[in-house]
């Protein structure tokens, strides 16, 4: 019996100090990302790029990480942009400004990726203070529509799209989405100020749920609401989109599955 | 003045006659006829039914021979039982006193499913509020007896064994049961298996999806510790394979229950106090439903949908004689948790998951106090009380999550809730007696009709969803009866009639979406403002010559809500005539079941249709034959001899009754 004991204590010793080793390294922001690319700007300041996860189609979070001399730059001018180079013609696509979180050390910024393409076909334009730098990505198709354009009934093109696309959960989730306005084949503005009216249903099924809450103006495209899920599986996202007390469209519909 | 005295006695140590009758089963002859005692004396209203005389017939088809039982089937298997037309959480099903409660979300399940004959001494069923059934129930309740092992003064061991085989589903089962007795030590084993193919209605109709299959096993052991102290160890596990329900869209891959049981009792020889019984148990019910044996065109959508049920708890009993007086005192609690989930598979589509019982949870305590008051010669009281505390709640992260994103409700509860009876009874006469009870009782929301999210019910095809807020359901519950004994006739008659409060019901609900494919929308449950339910049971019997005795036995049940919709799952009136002919060596029983046509039914409210009459007859002959090795029995009948097509108002979705059947079973006893 005493033998057991001391085995068992040994073990458990054993466990600890296995345990013990694995926390050496503090996790740093870029760990949980992926790397976009990285390039060098004029004054030596290096600029990195990063994602949550690799590219897909819908709205997808970029980090901008700039360093200089191994010091992480606050204070710069940041803007961001996208390029679709179809070969016969060539467009942009939604983004939201960069914003500096301090607790990442990193810009962040939306780009809406309204299809799929090589690193050939997108390109995104980086500018620091002025400079502006290119990076190829590659972009696949999201497992669902995630993004949806459409023509609104006063003749302009919007881009809905969702903003969280994972971690949806039995029960109420939070619902964010976002709006923009195509100005031209190289500029989107948020579109600010609609109403929605917005449901959820099982498309196998046909069915909806009860006390879904509409997502409301928060202000630069973004419009914040509530989802409720009675199951897992495919939903579809309904939304009336309303200017005013026009009807812009009567259904635009966005897809998840989890 | 004796032979009242005698009867009072009689009344009073029911259970103690039970008791005797059950210890020495393997000692008596086997009469292939149902007998019915009525536990009388302690509870006016309780009946209990001895299933070794009729071991062969499965739990839920005994409990349909009796009136004042209705039953709900599904198909074939696991007939839902209930008294008086309530069922579901206004009655109290038992094992021994222990609660358990299924785990399918379709009532596929019924606690009676998961127990046969062969593991048991009696079954008691309690009308209304009494002993046997105080608490959180409206509607009285079954409590199931397991044969317990006994103790003999010389080593001895005996048993029975038995078959029975049915044309009709060439259904067969097969079964037996042990009993070892020595001073100190006793066991007792017993085992059955039974299945059955599809049945067949009348008319030669095919019922598809009505097969079952199971086992079950029961093993007991009693050790005497001394003379005051001894402890038992029960242990039932039921095993049901490949069922199907013919009126549900979906069948039964496996049903399985372990209850298991730990008792000590301390007797007393001298004083006030006699006995004191503690009781710990566990009991696990393992479901699964199933479609994948249903026709591709009968399944809109595959899903799997399993569940669970776990309930552990404690007994602890009191029992004092003072004089007049027999008191009883009863603590006893229990936690109970179910789960249970639903996977859709849609073709092209991720796979669909949901709970449709969200983890639910319910810690109940109680506390009872009863008493049995010899007044005098001529009149006897009856009195109790009982005092609980329910505590409903959800236990787990996700199932909370799924309701609150539903109900804009709390999801704890605790229910504080209380009954009292009183029923006197009054011996008129040497062949007279009269007895009243008059009782008031409280249930508090089954954790169904609490937390339920989304369940199908076939009945009124409606998705039910549950509600955090209902009120406790209560009812004032009345009756009366008249016993009277001639040289050749029997008499006994009761009326009764419950007035409920709050009673619980689904509601539609336009809030909600269907979820089923083909439900017609989405009921949640509320309090109605009252409903009432009144009927009588009278029994007759007479020996009309000698060696033929005629029996008839009816009952009826009206009830109504406070809106005017016929409450559901009231049968009809039903009556049952029989005669028991002794002829020679053989015991012939022609039989007569008339069930009236019910038109009092609420299409709207509740989804029931009307049902037309019917009127099935049944024959058995046996015959016993003794020798010292033992006492061998043989039995064939016919069931529904005229092949009648019919259906009984609760046959869910109007699948027809079986036609004609010819059984015969074979039975030694040693």
């Amino acid at each position: 019996m005493k033998h057991y004991i001391w085995a068992i204590m040994a073990m458990a010793t054993l466990f600890l100090f296995s345990c013990e080793k694995q926390k050496t390294n503090p996790a740093t922001p870029e760990q949980n990302l992926i790397k976009l690319g990285t390039s060098t700007l004029s004054n030596g300041s290096q600029i990195t790029l990063y994602s949550k996860d690799s590219l897909q189609t819908g709205y997808r979070q970029i980090s901008i990480k700039i360093t200089k001399q191994n010091e992480v730059v606050a204070n710069a001018e940041v803007s961001i942009s996208s390029m679709m180079d179809m070969g016969t013609m060539k467009h942009s696509s939604p983004s939201t400004a960069p914003v500096y979180n301090t607790s990442t050390q990193m810009y962040e910024a939306g780009i809406v990726f309204t299809m799929a393409g090589s690193s050939d076909q997108w390109t995104m334009m980086v500018t620091v203070n002025g400079e502006t730098l290119t990076f190829g990505v590659e972009v696949k198709n999201a497992q669902t529509k995630v993004v949806s354009t459409f023509t609104g009934t006063d003749g302009k093109v919007y881009v809905i799209s969702l903003v969280k696309m994972k971690d949806f959960r039995i029960g109420t989730n939070d619902l964010e989405i976002y709006i923009s306005k195509k100005v031209s084949m190289m500029e989107y503005v948020p579109a600010d100020g609609l109403s929605l009216d917005f449901y959820p249903e099982m498309p196998s099924m046909g069915h909806s749920s009860p006390n879904n809450v509409s997502p409301v103006s928060t202000g630069n495209g973004m419009y914040k609401g509530k989802v409720n899920f009675t199951m897992s599986g495919d939903w579809r996202l309904h939304f009336a989109i309303y200017a005013a007390d026009q009807l812009l469209a009567e259904d635009a519909s966005l897809d998840i599955r989890f | 003045m004796k032979i009242i005295v005698a009867i009072l006695l009689l009344l009073t140590s029911a259970n103690a006659i039970a008791q005797v009758d059950a210890d020495s089963f393997e000692s008596r002859q086997v009469l292939l006829k149902e007998i019915l005692i009525r536990t009388d004396g302690s509870v006016p209203n309780n009946k209990a039914f001895r299933p070794d005389k009729n071991i062969q017939t499965g739990t839920d088809q005994i409990l349909n021979s009796l009136q004042g039982v209705s039953i709900i089937k599904r198909g074939n298997y696991a007939w839902e039982p209930g008294i008086r037309g309530l069922n579901g959480g206004r009655i109290n099903v038992t094992i021994d006193g222990m609660a358990i409660f299924g785990a399918c979300t379709d009532k596929m399940d019924p606690v009676s499913s998961y127990i046969e004959p062969s593991n048991l001494k009696s079954m008691v069923v309690s009308y209304g509020t009494n002993e046997v059934t105080s608490g959180n129930n409206i509607g009285g309740g079954f409590d199931f007896r397991i044969n317990q092992p006994s103790f003999k003064s010389s080593k001895s061991f005996s048993g029975m064994i038995g078959s029975l085989y049915e044309t009709n589903g060439n259904a067969f089962q097969t079964l037996a049961r042990l009993a070892y007795s020595e001073k100190r030590l006793g066991i007792t084993v017993n085992g059955i298996f039974k299945n059955s193919q599809n049945y067949k209605a009348g008319k030669n109709e095919t019922i598809k999806y009505s097969q079952y299959s199971k086992w079950n096993g029961g093993i007991g052991m009693k050790y005497k510790v001394n003379s005051h102290n001894n402890i038992t160890l029960n242990y039932i596990h039921d095993d049901g394979n490949d069922i199907g329900y013919p009126a549900l869209g979906m069948d039964v891959l496996y049903a399985r229950a372990d209850i298991v049981s730990l008792t000590h009792q301390l007797h007393f020889g001298k004083g006030i106090l006699k006995k004191i019984e503690n009781k710990i148990y566990y009991n696990h019910i393992a479901h699964a439903m199933d479609d994948t044996k249903r026709a591709a065109d009968e399944v809109t959508i595959h899903m799997d949908m399993p569940g669970n049920s776990e309930t552990a708890g404690f007994i602890s009993t009191g029992s004092m004689e003072t004089g007049k007086h027999r008191l009883k005192l009863k603590l006893s609690g229990y936690q109970n948790r179910l789960h249970a989930e639903m996977t859709m598979y849609p073709k092209d589509a991720a796979p669909m998951f949901m709970l449709t019982m969200p983890d639910a949870q319910r810690r109940y305590a109680e506390f009872n106090l009863n008493d049995q008051y010899s007044v005098s010669e001529k009149w006897m009281l009856m009195t109790g009380i009982s005092v609980g505390i329910s505590n409903s709640s959800i236990y787990s992260e996700e199932g909370k999550q799924t309701l609150e994103g539903s109900l804009q409700s709390g999801l704890k509860r605790v229910d504080g809730l209380y009954s009292f009876y009183i029923s006197p009874v009054y011996q008129v006469n040497e062949k007279v007696s009269l007895d009243f009870n008059s009782g008031y009782s409280m249930r508090a929301a089954t954790l169904q009709e609490l937390f339920g999210f989304y369940l199908f019910n076939r009945m009124d095809a409606y998705d039910y969803i549950g509600n955090p807020e209902l009120n406790n359901e209560s009812s004032w519950n009345f009756s009366g009866g008249i016993r009277a004994k001639a040289a050749h006739l029997n008499f006994e008659g009761r009326a009764f009639i419950y007035l409920m409060n709050n009673y619980i019901a689904g509601i539609r609900n336009d809030d909600f979406d269907v979820m089923t494919s083909g439900a017609l929308g989405v009921k949640q449950y509320q309090n109605m403002k009252s409903a009432q339910l009144s009927g009588f049971e009278a029994n007759v019997s007479c020996k009309l010559l000698p060696g033929i005795i005629f029996a008839s036995s009816n009952g009826f049940s009206y009830g109504s809500d406070s809106k005017g919709n016929a409450l559901p799952n009231i049968p009809a009136f039903r009556s049952i005539e029989k005669l028991s002919i002794r002829w020679n060596q053989f015991q012939i029983e022609p039989e007569v079941v008339f069930s009236a046509a019910q038109h009092h039914v609420s299409k709207e409210m509740y989804g029931e249709s009307a049902t037309p009459h019917s009127t099935v007859y049944n024959l058995s002959i046996g015959r016993s034959f003794k020798s010292k090795a033992g006492t061998l029995s043989l039995m064939a009948a016919v069931q529904n001899i005229f092949d009648l097509y019919y259906y009984e108002h609760n046959s869910i979705g109007q699948i027809p009754r079986i036609g004609r059947s010819i059984s015969i079973q074979c039975n030694w006893q040693f």
